[in-house]
């Protein structure tokens, strides 16, 4: 069922509107928050101390490794308490953290003050700036609507690269049903597609030698090397934990002194500026709805007070302009360059090049 | 109020995290590196250019470091004349670091005088096969115009094995003269937190500390203010 509000149609049961172009309203709401309650069967909701979640956990521990499990860090909030929970749990585990460039002050000293604390070990990884900084340039020109792609595909190819070396099967995601369980395909685009990233690096002028220094990977070399030679497996630990973020950051900040850095995935500079800024003024997009929507169909919020945080921007005028200022002087082009750029054409993911067989297969299974 | 100093070296294209002055790990974007001080209230911070030549893309590139950098800057291995220092100072540089050498003295004075003691530190790099009387080293020191000078524990740069005190404390006494700061092998908060109680020094600069795990196996940039502040210093 949906309502209008002002000049959008918005679902009456989450806070997903017609920004998201393939929804559909229902008898029930829509069919982002009617996916949504299907997949939240498979969230267990335990505490911690529960016997569930211990039987659980103990089906990763005493293989031959040297390590149960590595875990990516961004030093945001779900890899951050996931990282406390394994840990009392007594596992082994490896960190790793992967630094594309865009690391706020606050995510880093989080991942710092955590991983020293907590005695784990911590592998980063620097992926070379100059190459980096001519992809997300690319990118942008090329008109597409995931500008997260090129950080999302490093920080998962590296992190399922490292642990192929460690010989580690497991990798533990923060990815939650509780804040997540909501995204719609019209927003979005797969990291993944390696074979994408490289079209457009070719496309924009970013040279084969600097391409290389990135170690972009196709989906087919994903899966050979990662899924058939070593059987990675990544696993969602706060699946089967009844998950509140609101409770997870407390404790963090009492324990820790882990501090929180603002919006969902503003722990990224990028991020801040792709969400707060890029996403609502080039798309019309608000990606919070998807993000309170989640969060409203695992009871952590309620309706109004969603639509309450809606009302205010993400980002005021005066934060607005100066994140755009940092990314066009980060990314050293000039602030009318990025502002032609947030105005110029806009191109689909799918007409471009890019591994959409696989894709389709994986989506049909 | 004591100092705790970060200092980065950055070779041509990126930052490096050093092992006795060589390259060792590349710890990546030097602006990325400045603005994660800046923004952590870092005391000071100084960043040295190793093998720097004038060019066009090296003057901008110091101009973004300036502008990038909003705690006190000190830079090292680029001034070599007046020209080069007013330009730098022209565009907001706090403070220059340069050896003490009899080449550099004449650069040292003209520049302390000019812009004043504060805006000059002066190197010393620590050669423990030279027998350098502190009396000598005083004197060049105060002849220089310098407003504090920075010893150099080459040999234990990068190691994290622990500052060498018992071989510094032979330069205590010029702590009487100017404030003295130290660089070389501190291997971590609890270290940094006790050689601040000691009164002849004024403040530690650090590298490989800042720059790494403590494992120094890996880049992670920290400075976390309460981990070596305890008691007010």
């Amino acid at each position: 069922m949906s309502e209008k509000c002002g000049r959008t149609m918005i679902c009456s049961r989450c806070v997903m509107d017609d920004t998201d172009t393939s929804i559909v309203f229902t008898q029930t709401g829509c069919s982002n928050c009617d996916q949504a309650l299907l997949d939240l069967e498979n969230w267990k909701r335990n505490e911690p101390d529960s016997n569930d979640f211990k039987e659980y956990v103990d089906q990763f521990r005493f293989n031959k490794n040297e390590f149960d499990f590595v875990i990516g860090l961004s030093g945001g909030i779900d890899s951050s308490y996931l990282l406390h929970i394994l840990k009392k749990t007594n596992l082994r585990i490896q960190a790793i953290h992967v630094d594309a460039g865009w690391n706020s002050k606050i995510a880093t000293s989080n991942i710092f003050k955590m991983t020293e604390r907590l005695k784990i070990p911590l592998k980063t990884i620097v992926i070379p700036w100059e190459p980096m900084r001519k992809l997300q340039i690319a990118y942008l020109k090329s008109g597409v609507i995931n500008q997260d792609v090129p950080q999302d595909h490093l920080f998962t190819t590296r992190v399922k690269k490292f642990a192929a070396q460690m010989n580690v099967k497991y990798i533990a995601s923060g990815w939650n049903y509780s804040s997540e369980s909501i995204l719609p395909t019209s927003w979005s685009y797969s990291p993944r597609d390696g074979k994408q990233i490289k079209h457009i690096a070719h496309m924009y002028g970013v040279t084969k030698n600097d391409l290389s220094k990135l170690e972009i990977m196709t989906q087919l070399s994903q899966y050979y090397n990662f899924n058939l030679r070593k059987k990675i497996k990544i696993i969602q630990p706060l699946n089967y934990l009844n998950y509140n973020r609101d409770v997870a950051k407390e404790l963090l900040t009492n324990e820790y002194n882990w501090q929180d850095y603002g919006g969902k995935h503003e722990e990224s500079r990028w991020t801040k500026f792709y969400q707060g800024v890029w996403l609502p003024k080039r798309w019309g997009i608000d990606k919070r709805k998807a993000h309170l929507s989640s969060q409203i169909i695992s009871g952590q919020i309620d309706r109004q007070k969603a639509l309450n945080m809606l009302n205010e921007p993400i980002l005021n005028e005066l934060q607005s302009e100066q994140e755009f200022n940092f990314i066009a002087n980060k990314l050293q082009i000039n602030q009318s360059e990025l502002k032609d750029l947030m105005f110029a054409s806009k191109i689909s993911h799918e007409s471009l090049k890019g591994d959409h067989l696989i894709r389709k297969i994986r989506n049909h299974l | 109020m004591k100092r705790v100093i970060p200092a980065i070296t950055f070779f041509n294209e990126s930052v490096f995290v050093t092992l006795q002055f060589q390259k060792r790990l590349d710890g990546g974007d030097l602006l990325n590196s400045i603005r994660f001080f800046s923004e952590s209230d870092a005391d000071e911070l100084i960043v040295s250019f190793p093998r720097y030549r004038n060019s066009e893309s090296n003057s901008l590139l110091l101009k973004s470091v300036i502008e990038t950098c909003f705690v006190p800057l000190n830079i090292a291995g680029v001034v070599r004349d007046m020209n080069s220092a007013t330009e730098l100072f022209g565009l907001g540089l706090d403070k220059v670091s340069i050896t003490l050498t009899s080449k550099n003295i004449n650069l040292m004075k003209e520049i302390s005088s000019r812009y004043g003691s504060q805006a000059i530190t002066a190197i010393v790099k620590i050669d423990r096969t030279l027998d350098l009387t502190t009396t000598l080293l005083a004197d060049q020191l105060l002849e220089s115009g310098a407003g504090e000078v920075l010893f150099i524990d080459i040999a234990k740069d990068g190691s994290g094995s622990g500052l060498d005190l018992p071989f510094l404390e032979k330069f205590k006494s010029l702590s009487d003269k100017m404030p003295v700061l130290l660089r070389g092998g501190c291997s971590g908060y609890a270290e940094l937190g006790s050689v601040l109680n000691l009164n002849w020094i004024d403040g530690i600069v650090a590298a490989s500390m800042f720059s790494c795990t403590a494992d120094r196996q890996s880049i992670l940039l920290n400075y976390e203010r309460e981990m070596w502040s305890n008691h007010d210093l």
